[in-house]
């Protein structure tokens, strides 16, 4: 609540001194007669901005750090015996005062934890008073400085619009901010992952059984009760990528070459849409409708053939994500389709073939590097899924290339792993790490093939 | 030289032999593309009809009229209709005895089964009842309760009455108690107040989505006011102020990576930098709300891009032809022009971010929480993670309750899509 | 000189000789639409046999649709229609009956931006008989390939590079790979719409010079709005004037004693 009143504050203060900035410009117009460069509301704007921005910076930066400087700061107050405890964990004991602090008390706390609590808060108070007057006072005097600059020679649209400019600038910076904060964040425990379980054990090691050492610290030497092989997380996905792309391949291309060469406009404009439906309805709900219809079916059906089908079977997480994975077959080798020119099918069939062999002659072979292209992608898109796998395929780390039993994948390990209690020291949660590691790698890489195949490509007759 | 090229009579010859096959090529072809379409069409179909049956009835449920004692000393003894007040007081006790004097049951090990009957929730909803209408007390009115799902799954007929009593649910006493009550009309089948107004619980009779509806409305509202003015401040950028080098050209390339990564990464990066480093809260639709508007950012950017490049540089041209500045320009003119395609392209990218679960599940968004979040900081869940916990409740009305809250998860995608296409095609401009 | 006043023109029939002795196609009433626009009006001209004949007439006049009458390549435009009898050897083309790939294999045609496709030399030019099954084994398929290209004028320059893109050649290159590619079906008739004038003037000799040779093997119809490369290339000419046939006769005498004043017109640079 406090937060929200300051910024308001901060606001009201920059209206205000918008205010008084527009009416500065407009008495230097009207009555002392000055040209000035700018309309009278540019004034205002740059005493607004000017106001505004040091002091809205300045809250962010003091909210952003005032948690991480206390963090630093409590570890002065913790008792010694805590401390020197065998399961001495910073960010359970950080936890533990955290939500102490917001209230949050379950039982009946150690003392040391209300203690170092209330001092928290003490300091939550006193930094909130900082903060609040720092701000204040930032925001007067820097918007004074912005009134002060208001006279005739003073051009102020243009300073507004230096203003504006630098500000949509630093909003694109966002984008790569983001992308350097995922890197950050998981190689950075992902590292942390490896020193403690060596590289090639985690890649080419075939058992994943990670456990939670509890209080027990990672690396301790219990080697043997832990393993990080990710082999049958890698086979898991690839066997349910398989059974996707061999049920979207298919139908995405023959619909697509239906839809560009064979179908009606009527035709075309009723069924594509609804193949891009598939693609808009949201991943929890195809894993919903596996687990609960297509996984029993399948049980069913097999037993019926005398099959033992798991009741989580990679056939069934295969098979939903095939159709979820349709629309991006179908849609992006439309496109492409459609783009080689009219000059070549003419050709053909001014040389006497037939629709078939002039689209499985001619034109795809022409559109075949988009193709390929949009054959990437969906496998990304695949590799990279979680709801289906998480919801309908199994938890258990089987390595197999039979469809019907159950097999596990790397995103659903990561879910698994990361929802529900952590403890970020431990090896089990830094392997989620490790693992969102080499999907990033693997998904990235396959776009950017994607990417450079159709680029190299593109050349050929354009 | 020998003349390889064959006579034209012979080859238009060996044509005329060949043309039945090829056109039976050609039809073959243009087949396998009818049952593709068709195996997709199917699949939606059966998708959503499966969904439909499933989830209809969970909108419904059973419910028994008792005729319930409003005694003011038992239900709010300290007389003031204040929580600790009603808490003490004796509702739950008084709606069972409103059922006794009808199926009279006897014995303790009957009495026990028949308090079960009626769903746990009673007491609240007396108290509820009372507390907005004090008027009550002293009278004796009907009262609507919900029951326990176990009977409503008998009355739906999933609970057979000829299984032997071993492998059913429900014993054959609550049966005949059911049947009692059945007989003198007290049971309907109506409108579940529930599944809209009642939030997460362990009970299926009782749970609702009010509490992950408002926690995706609140998490929605913060992806868009942080996602829409980055995303389009990043698209004029972008389109119109910055200079065509290596830089621009990495924040392009990095936008275009963005929206390949998938969305568990981004859930990772929530994670870490979000709640470890900057030690924000779990689970709270700010955070939440965060992690999806950078997710929806790429969407967002790469649309308006194309809006704003569909605007023709006459325009641009006549402006600064009057003398008006670069963000003029960008502010009067551009923008609003380009806005349809932009708001088109955010209404699509809300709708994607609606529907996402995986990223939320990684910031804490999963917890059993009750109370309906009342602002960004509250914890609270969103609409497809409450689909996800409930889908692992094997109960056959949780099942129902689940495709229920599909329908309506379904529904607003369905009417945000259209709403975005409805725009498109209203504002379409041709230049 | 005849004009709009005589008889002839109150017949609306058209001027010379229209008809053939040994005729491979007779185009008999022939109207086009372009929805409820008419592109072509009551034509009647037969192609003969082993002829070159030269379309011309201004921009716009409707020679090339009516060219791509012959071959059914209008089919593929959604909003024409066509009227009227074109018959191949006593059989009318546009006959429900009649299957649209053996006529196409027996009249072939070259477009006027050169479109091989994004195949090898070899694979161009062998890509219509592999689909019409004409060959029965690889040496065969070589030596139609061969015999195309040299028909073509394009052997000498390609022997070696025969696996090569076919993009990759210049645009005259391109253009004889079509022809040869056209060739390799064995066809009886060939149409060319405006071949050469997306090529410089030295390709345009080359191809021009080919034309001539291959009338000798072929019935070529060639649509150009060039009048001077239909008096080097054709026997006979046909002037087109907004979708009425309006002259036919030998090429040599067209151009310097046409019977039709807009004939003359156009001839001699008045209108066009």
């Amino acid at each position: 609540m406090f937060n929200f009143y300051l910024l308001l504050l901060i606001l009201l203060i920059s209206f205000i001194f918008f205010y008084f900035g527009y009416r500065q410009a407009h008495i230097l117009k009207t009555l002392q007669n000055q040209k000035l460069h700018s309309l009278s509301h540019y004034y205002g704007l740059y005493v607004l901005l000017s106001s505004l921005l040091p002091s809205l910076g300045l809250y962010f930066v003091l909210t952003i750090c005032d948690d991480v400087v206390f963090a630093y700061m409590i570890k002065t107050y913790i008792p010694l015996d805590v401390l020197n405890s065998k399961d001495y964990n910073f960010n359970i004991v950080l936890a533990q005062i955290k939500n102490s602090v917001d209230g949050l008390i379950f039982g009946a706390p150690p003392q040391w934890v209300s203690d170092t609590a209330e001092i928290w808060k003490t300091w939550v108070f006193k930094s909130n008073i900082v903060t609040f007057i720092l701000c204040f006072i930032t925001s007067i005097i820097s918007g004074y400085f912005g009134f002060l600059k208001i006279n005739s020679k003073f051009r102020s649209r243009n300073a507004v619009e230096r203003i504006i400019m630098t500000l949509l600038a630093i909003s694109s910076v966002i984008a790569i901010l983001t992308t350097i904060a995922i890197i950050f964040s998981v190689i950075f425990e992902s590292i942390r992952f490896f020193v403690l379980i060596p590289f090639d054990e985690f890649l080419f090691g075939t058992v994943w059984n990670p456990q939670f050492e509890g209080a027990e610290r990672a690396g301790s030497g219990q080697e043997g009760l832990s393993q990080y092989g990710a082999v049958p997380l890698f086979a898991g996905t690839f066997l349910i990528s398989f059974i996707a792309l061999s049920v979207s391949i298919p139908i995405g291309l023959f619909s697509a070459i239906y839809l560009s060469e064979y179908a009606t406009s009527k035709e075309r404009a009723i069924f594509k849409p609804l193949l891009e439906i598939l693609a808009g309805i949201p991943t929890v709900v195809y894993g919903f409708f596996a687990a609960l219809t297509v996984a029993p079916f399948l049980r069913s059906s097999g037993s019926f053939f005398g099959l033992d089908v798991a009741s989580e079977s990679a056939l069934a997480a295969g098979l939903v994500m095939g159709i979820m994975i349709i629309p991006f077959i179908s849609s992006l080798s439309d496109d492409v389709i459609n783009a080689v020119p009219q000059s070549l099918r003419d050709a053909g069939y001014g040389l006497g073939s037939t629709k078939n062999e002039t689209v499985l002659k001619i034109v795809l072979p022409a559109a075949l590097p988009g193709v390929v292209a949009s054959i990437i992608l969906a496998v990304s898109r695949a590799v990279g899924e979680t709801m289906i796998v998480v919801m309908a395929a199994g938890l258990a780390a089987n390595l197999t290339a039979n469809p019907l039993e159950a097999v596990t994948t790397v995103t659903s390990q990561i879910v698994t792993i990361l929802v529900g209690d952590q403890e970020f020291e431990s090896a089990k949660t830094l392997s989620a790490f490790a693992l969102a590691l080499t999907l990033i790698i693997i998904t990235l890489g396959m776009n950017f093939y994607a990417l450079h195949i159709v680029k190299k490509y593109k050349e050929q007759y354009d | 030289m020998t003349n390889k090229l064959i006579n034209p009579t012979r080859a238009s010859e060996i044509v005329k032999n060949s043309i039945a096959k090829r056109r039976a090529k050609d039809n073959r072809l243009k087949l396998y593309g009818r049952i593709a379409i068709g195996f997709a069409v199917c699949f939606l179909i059966f998708l959503f009809s499966s969904i439909f049956i499933k989830g209809y009835p969970g909108f419904f449920q059973y419910y028994v009229t008792l005729d319930i004692n409003f005694d003011r000393e038992r239900i709010d003894p300290q007389g003031d209709l204040s929580d600790n007040s009603l808490f003490n007081g004796e509702a739950s006790k008084i709606v069972n005895e409103a059922l006794f004097t009808i199926i009279d049951p006897k014995g303790r090990k009957a009495k026990k089964q028949a308090k079960k009957m009626v769903s746990s929730g009673k007491d609240v909803r007396l108290t509820n009842l009372v507390k907005s209408n004090p008027n009550l007390f002293g009278t004796i009115s009907s009262v609507k309760f919900a029951l326990d799902d176990d009977i409503d799954s008998f009355l739906r007929g999933y609970i057979k009455r000829e299984t032997p009593e071993s492998e059913r649910r429900i014993s054959d006493q609550i049966i005949k108690f059911v049947d009692k009550l059945d007989k003198e009309g007290r049971i309907s089948y109506e409108f579940s107040d529930y599944i809209l107004n009642g939030s997460a619980s362990g009970n299926p009779e009782m749970a609702g989505i009010k509490g992950a509806f408002f926690g995706s409305i609140l998490t929605l509202s913060v992806c868009l006011l942080i996602a829409f003015p980055l995303g389009v401040a990043t698209a004029v950028y972008l389109e119109e102020v910055a200079k065509k080098n290596k830089i621009t050209e990495l924040i392009e390339v990095n936008i275009n990576n963005l929206a390949a990564v998938p969305s568990v990464v981004f859930g990772i990066m929530g994670l870490a930098i979000f709640i470890s480093i900057f030690g924000m809260p779990r689970s709270i639709p700010l955070v939440g709300g965060m992690v999806l508007a950078l997710m929806t950012l790429p969407t967002i950017i790469i649309s308006s891009r194309a809006a704003i490049r569909a605007v023709p540089p006459s325009v641009r041209d006549a402006a600064y032809g009057i003398g008006a500045s670069k963000l003029q320009v960008i502010f009067h003119h551009v923008i609003p022009l380009a806005m349809p395609g932009m708001l088109t392209g955010t209404i699509i990218g809300m709708a994607q971010a609606l529907g996402e679960t995986a990223p939320l599940l990684m910031i804490g968004m999963v917890a059993f929480i009750v109370d309906v979040p009342n602002s960004v900081m509250d914890p609270g869940t969103v609409l497809p993670v409450q689909i996800f916990m409930w889908a692992d409740f094997a109960e056959r009305m949780f099942i129902q309750k689940t495709s229920a809250a599909i329908i309506i998860l379904l529904g607003f995608l369905i009417s945000m899509n259209a709403f975005a296409i409805y725009l498109r095609k209203k504002l379409e401009r041709r230049w | 000189m005849i004009n709009e006043e005589n008889d002839f023109r109150k017949l609306d029939l058209t001027v010379g000789d229209v008809f053939s002795k040994d005729a491979r196609l007779k185009a008999r009433n022939v109207n086009v639409f372009y929805g409820n626009n008419k592109a072509i009006d009551n034509v009647t001209i037969d192609i003969g046999n082993k002829e070159v004949i030269s379309f011309i007439g201004p921009s716009g006049c409707g020679k090339s649709t009516f060219l791509r009458c012959f071959n059914r390549m209008n089919d593929t435009i959604d909003t024409c229609r066509v009227e009227g009898k074109i018959t191949l050897e006593d059989e009318n083309i546009y006959d429900r009956k009649i299957d649209v790939v053996p006529l196409r294999a027996r009249i072939g045609m070259v477009f006027q931006k050169p479109n091989p496709f994004p195949k090898s030399i070899y694979d161009n030019v062998a890509y219509g008989p592999r689909i019409h099954g004409l060959c029965e084994n690889k040496d065969h398929l070589d030596g139609i390939v061969e015999q195309s290209l040299k028909r073509a004028g394009l052997w000498e320059e390609v022997n070696d590079r025969l696996l090569s893109a076919g993009t990759g050649l210049s645009g005259g290159q391109q253009q004889r790979l079509c022809i040869a590619r056209a060739i390799a079906v064995s066809p009886e008739v060939i149409l060319m719409d405006e071949p050469c004038s997306a090529l410089d003037p030295i390709a345009t000799a080359k191809i021009e010079e080919l034309i001539h040779e291959l009338g000798n093997e072929y019935s070529i119809v060639i649509v150009t709005h060039s009048m001077q490369q239909a008096a080097r290339v054709s026997k006979r000419t046909a002037y087109f004037h907004l979708g009425k046939l309006i002259e036919v006769g030998k090429t040599k005498n067209i151009f310097t004693r046409p019977k039709h004043s807009q004939t003359e017109a156009y001839i001699s640079g008045k209108i066009g």
